[in-house]
């Protein structure tokens, strides 16, 4: 999956591009993962620009989770 | 032989394991552990998952041997943390349907993000080719952290095969720690862990040395490693060339291909993303299916253990198509799902030269 680079001349050069879009890409594999872990299927409806979006609300909640499971927590070190 | 014949015939490897098929899942780091480290129920549920869609080999995405450097959180870490009977439970749901399941072992290094650690741990104090945010100052290692997470990578290989994974892989790609010890531009040491490529590949063998140590002869040890890093001056392909002729003295059972870190990330189809011609390349990149297959071809001669590559199988229903004609010509592939197993890095195997 790819972005429309042409929307973004002018606006982001080539390497902010890149990292932007790469980054796009992997929250949309995270999410996807999380899907099928949690036995949904894959959302094939989910851009790579929502992308993300939908990975920071999955941490988020996540991080409530830990934050419930106190005393499970193990800083990093 | 047709592809998808061939594709679908069993493969014993050098230790006597055998792969039902010649497709296996790529290491994808999944990001579902337990705040400590532990494997999930969603990891659980996954591997099941991709066990039931049929594929030789899957392979785990990066499990940490030291909780001070994940390469993010989410990671599986084994690091006297226990959760060994989630690992058992993860290594089961990972084989129901009788495919290889190896354990990937990983330590990030320069690239264990900031907010898991402010001072990685790195061959040198070289931040080059390090993304500008994100990332903690660097901090050389002493000869004594170098011996002790060599010891890290053989006691994790050794937890994998007493939780029941039928084998394991160093990560030695990708720019995290056995990868950086290879890069000239990451690795500027003066001793005998820096220097010469002979000198530079010492922390990859010597890791790979521990874990064949650790699990015995008759358990599947694999590497991957980068065909190149896509950094002028860095690790390229004839170094490549040069490190895959030293593996060849090793007992492995597979070397996976695969290329990029970071800041280059070829191994989703990114190359050098500093270079003004990257989003070219990148697209040119995308068009090829399975973009590792030139190394791969260079390699198959000089390399003896067998081959598989990652990255670039992009076109979803050429794959679909592959997979059903494997499924019409294979009787070992019963019942599967009429999907491949295939997600963002599914990888084929290139035919096996020959055995040690």
């Amino acid at each position: 999956m790819l972005l429309d680079r042409e929307a973004y001349i002018g606006k982001l050069d080539d390497r902010a591009f890149n990292l932007m879009e790469s980054n796009m890409q992997l929250a949309w594999m995270y999410v996807q993962l999380t899907n099928l872990g949690e036995g949904k299927d894959i959302d094939w409806d989910l851009s790579l620009e929502e992308s993300p979006q939908a990975f920071a609300d999955l941490e988020a909640a996540r991080e409530l989770a830990r934050r419930a499971a106190r005393g499970d927590v193990v800083p990093a070190q | 032989m047709t592809a998808a014949k061939r594709i679908a015939q069993s493969m014993t490897l050098p230790c006597g394991a055998v792969l039902p098929n010649r497709i296996g899942k790529s290491a994808t780091q999944e990001g579902l552990a337990t705040p400590l480290g532990h494997a999930s129920e969603l990891n659980v549920t996954l591997y099941r998952r991709w066990s039931e869609g049929g594929a030789g080999l899957l392979i785990s995405g990066d499990v940490m041997v030291d909780y001070s450097h994940r390469e993010r959180p989410g990671n599986i870490v084994i690091d006297d943390n226990g959760g060994i009977d989630a690992l058992r439970r993860w290594a089961k749901a990972g084989q129901v349907a009788g495919n290889q399941l190896w354990m990937q072992i990983n330590q990030p290094g320069r690239q264990t993000p900031i907010d898991v650690q402010a001072h990685p741990m790195a061959p040198s104090a070289n931040m080059a080719g390090l993304p500008p945010e994100g990332f903690g100052m660097l901090r050389a290692m002493t000869e004594a952290e170098i011996l002790d997470l060599i010891e890290r990578f053989g006691r994790v290989a050794a937890t994998a095969r007493e939780a029941g994974f039928t084998g394991v892989q160093l990560h030695a790609a990708h720019g995290f720690m056995a990868s950086s010890f290879l890069s000239p531009l990451c690795n500027t040491r003066d001793d005998a862990w820096g220097g010469s490529l002979e000198n530079r590949a010492r922390f990859m063998i010597e890791s790979l040395r521990a874990m064949r140590r650790a699990v015995g002869n008759d358990f599947a040890l694999s590497v991957k490693m980068n065909a190149a890093d896509f950094h002028k001056g860095g690790f390229d392909m004839e170094q490549s060339m040069a490190v895959i002729a030293m593996l060849n003295a090793e007992s492995l059972d597979l070397l996976e291909i695969s290329g990029g870190n970071y800041d280059a990330p070829a191994m989703i189809g990114a190359m050098g993303s500093g270079s003004p011609l990257a989003r070219k390349k990148a697209e040119r990149t995308l068009r090829r299916e399975a973009y590792f297959m030139e190394y791969a071809r260079r390699a198959r001669p000089i390399a003896t253990m067998p081959l598989m590559i990652t990255g670039g199988s992009a076109r979803w229903m050429r794959w679909r198509r592959l997979w059903m004609r494997m499924q019409l010509t294979s009787s070992a592939l019963p019942g599967h799902s009429a999907h491949p197993p295939i997600f963002r890095q599914s990888c084929s195997m290139a035919k096996r030269r020959k055995s040690r």
